[in-house]
């Protein structure tokens, strides 16, 4: 009698775990991977794979955050191990160095689903490598803001932003608040440490570049010089700046009301919206030659390891379906990116956004390089030496080209 | 009677086996997660290894870079530094606080304690945290104080010259109460009489610290050198969010390079030689330490 109900027993449970494990057969699982810590990425991300589940029923999706400072180390570990996921969010450099190596699926830009043609071109050139498409950016532009509330303070007209260079340092001056010889607010948010954003920022306006497409060093140009010279005479020879690091825990020196002026990446401007609200005022960066704005941002791949290549690319399709990059720029605030949803865009906030996305059309980001983080922390680290005065501008960006070919070299 | 060695033996031997069993989880544990991977950092300091390719071998070649690598010198120098001046003034700091703790007359001992102790349990991302704001160059705790008594401020962590003295201060601040700790442990187990003693035979308060304290507590002097030394060497939480090795190189230490090699530019086995260099210094200075620094006492 017992063993008979014993046998009953394990033929159920048995039963049961074969209906499981035929159900599941169908289903596919996907791992998805995402940097950032903000908890609005995860509440926006999680919903918009809530969508893409309900539409494909039989595609599951495991939904991972991981911080930017953990997200290098933990993608690289899984790549070696052969887990990587199936679809994740990468930064520029990680990027850069990933597609060099063909770690990502090209996407088909004749996909009727993706219709490439909708982008604007800066996302399908970022997201190119020797002519295919591996990402799809989500792209966090650098415009100028600025404080009106500091430009009225020091008689500045708060509806006029600097024109040029020259407008820039007079209006640099002019706003920075000093306490004796100690700069209490900075006229310009210039970041002496990990600045090589900020350098990029005024190079793109020099019709300047860092480097090439292979990574070989351009940025010891005379642009580079002058661009260097620039800012290197705002900290030293005019003391208009508050020295900083652009990845402080603390924030950036404009974020914390600091700073009168400064160029910031979109995604800051809720955190900087809740603090200073309407007395931000928005510009295109400042035309010295150019106008182009620097571009960076988060590109959506698809892992040349997957083994699920066809829901891999669906969902990869699916987050940059109009709907979807909506839903992701009214949560995390990355501009979308599609032509169409460009008037949608404007009437949502009209003075910003106008200016956002006539910076993102006419923006470029960082030329892909084999050593990108070794080179931009080898240009960070010479720019700190001219900030400091241990190197003359071009001898400290001579010698970082020579570091920089040098890594390239190994 | 012949079968009595035998039945020892096998006595011996079960009791031996008993025992292995029991210590065998740790040293499972210990071969996994200690072992193993030093042997193989081992092999990696002589490879080219990016996390994504085979490591291919390449000799000695890292360790020939490493101290071509004006980074990792400077990164040695300056942990070296951080040792002395963090090591020394922590010490002695400790030592002085102890002794003032452990005066009978002292009202409030526990108060003081815990405020003394209370750094060393924080942990150091949240005190870095907290010590990034008072240095802070715009508007931190510290120049708003300087601004207030009419005197000069500094860029203190933006500064060449300040930003590791600046480092060094919250290290000393939170090592202190650790070493007050220890050192109050070994005061109060001098027996009293040496000091009865030394009192009915005149010596001075003083002279009583350096003959009979100091000498006392040696081997708990020699603890807290090595285990100093060690954890100075592997310097890196508040140098990776409080500077974050800048400003130029001025605070970096050798670890954060390792993390800089190995987690930024995907340079394992670059990243491993430098590792194996820190083992070495690490090594050389605790048996230098046991071979000097721990005669006539009974620690080990």
């Amino acid at each position: 009698m017992k063993q008979k109900l014993l046998f009953i027993i394990a033929l159920g449970v048995f039963v049961l775990l074969s209906g499981i494990s035929l159900a599941d057969s169908n289903v596919t699982t996907l791992n998805f991977w995402m940097p950032g810590q903000e908890p609005t990425i995860k509440a926006t991300m999680e919903s918009v794979l809530a969508k893409f589940e309900k539409e494909n029923p039989n595609i599951k999706v495991n939904y991972a955050q991981i911080p930017w400072n953990e997200y290098p180390v933990k993608l690289n570990t899984a790549y070696s191990g052969g887990v990587a996921p199936d679809v994740m969010g990468v930064g520029w450099g990680q990027f850069g160095q990933l597609v060099s190596q063909n770690r990502f699926l090209p996407f088909d830009k004749n996909s009727a689903k993706l219709n490439t043609k909708d982008f604007y071109d800066v996302v399908l050139k970022e997201g190119s490598y020797r002519g295919r498409l591996y990402g799809l950016l989500l792209p966090e532009v650098r415009v100028f803001l600025y404080r009106k509330d500091y430009f009225k303070e020091a008689g500045l007209d708060p509806n006029k932003p600097p024109r040029n260079w020259q407008e820039l340092q007079k209006y640099a001056i002019k706003l920075t608040k000093r306490n004796g010889s100690r700069v209490e607010r900075a006229g310009l948010d210039i970041a002496t440490q990990n600045g090589h954003q900020m350098f990029a920022t005024m190079l793109w306006q020099l019709n300047g570049d860092l480097w090439d497409e292979d990574g070989q060093p351009l940025f010891n140009s005379k642009e580079g010089v002058q661009a260097l010279t620039y800012l290197v005479n705002l900290k030293n020879k005019y003391n208009t700046i508050i020295p900083s690091d652009i990845q402080s825990l603390t924030g950036p020196v404009f974020m914390n009301g600091y700073a009168a002026m400064a160029y910031m990446q979109t995604q800051a401007l809720p955190e900087l919206e809740k603090k200073a609200g309407d007395k931000l005022g928005y510009a295109l960066p400042i035309k010295q030659k150019s106008d182009t704005a620097l571009v960076m941002g988060t590109f959506f791949t698809v892992s040349a390891s997957t083994k699920n290549k066809e829901a891999a690319t669906k969902l990869a399709e699916f987050l940059y379906s109009g709907d979807s990059l909506w839903d992701i720029y009214q949560g995390i605030n990355f501009l979308p990116t599609r032509k169409s949803l460009e008037d949608r865009f404007v009437k949502d906030s009209p003075e910003k956004n106008r200016i956002f996305i006539t910076a993102l059309q006419n923006s470029r980001g960082f030329n892909k390089s084999p050593v990108f983080s070794e080179a931009q922390k080898i240009l960070s680290l010479s720019l700190e030496q001219a900030y400091y005065g241990k190197k003359t501008p071009k001898q400290a960006l001579d010698e970082a080209a020579a570091k920089i070919r040098a890594a390239l070299k190994k | 009677m012949k079968n009595r060695p035998k039945r020892f033996f096998r006595k011996k031997l079960n009791s031996e086996r008993i025992g292995l069993l029991f210590i065998l989880p740790n040293y499972l544990i210990y071969t996994v997660f200690v072992l193993i991977p030093v042997i193989w950092t081992l092999y990696l300091g002589f490879t080219d290894y990016n996390l994504m390719s085979a490591p291919k071998w390449v000799g000695i070649q890292n360790y020939v870079q490493a101290f071509q690598d004006e980074n990792f010198t400077t990164a040695l120098m300056n942990t070296f530094l951080f040792s002395i001046f963090t090591i020394f003034p922590s010490m002695v700091l400790g030592l002085i606080a102890a002794v003032l703790l452990n005066n009978k007359l002292l009202k409030g001992k526990a108060i003081f304690r815990a405020c003394y102790y209370m750094p060393n349990i924080i942990s150091m991302v949240a005190a870095s945290m907290v010590w990034l704001w008072i240095y802070d160059p715009g508007h931190g705790l510290l120049n708003s104080i300087l601004m207030a008594m009419k005197m000069e401020t500094k860029d203190w962590l933006f500064d060449p010259f300040l930003a590791m003295p600046s480092v060094i201060l919250v290290n000393i601040w939170n090592g202190l109460g650790y070493n007050m700790i220890i050192y109050l442990a070994g005061l109060q187990g001098i027996p009293e009489y040496l000091y009865e003693a030394a009192t009915v035979d005149g010596a001075s308060k003083l002279r009583q610290f350096f003959t009979i304290t100091i000498p006392m507590i040696k081997p708990i002097t020699f603890f807290l050198f090595v285990m100093a030394c060690i954890k100075s060497f592997q310097v890196f939480d508040q140098v990776f969010i409080m500077t974050n090795g800048g400003p130029i190189n001025s605070t970096t230490t050798i670890v954060h390079q390792i993390y800089q090699n190995a987690f930024q530019y995907n340079k394992m086995g670059y990243a491993s030689a430098m590792a194996l260099v820190l083992l070495l210094i690490t090594t050389t200075i605790t048996l230098f330490n046991f071979k000097y620094g721990n005669q006539e006492s009974d620690i080990i």
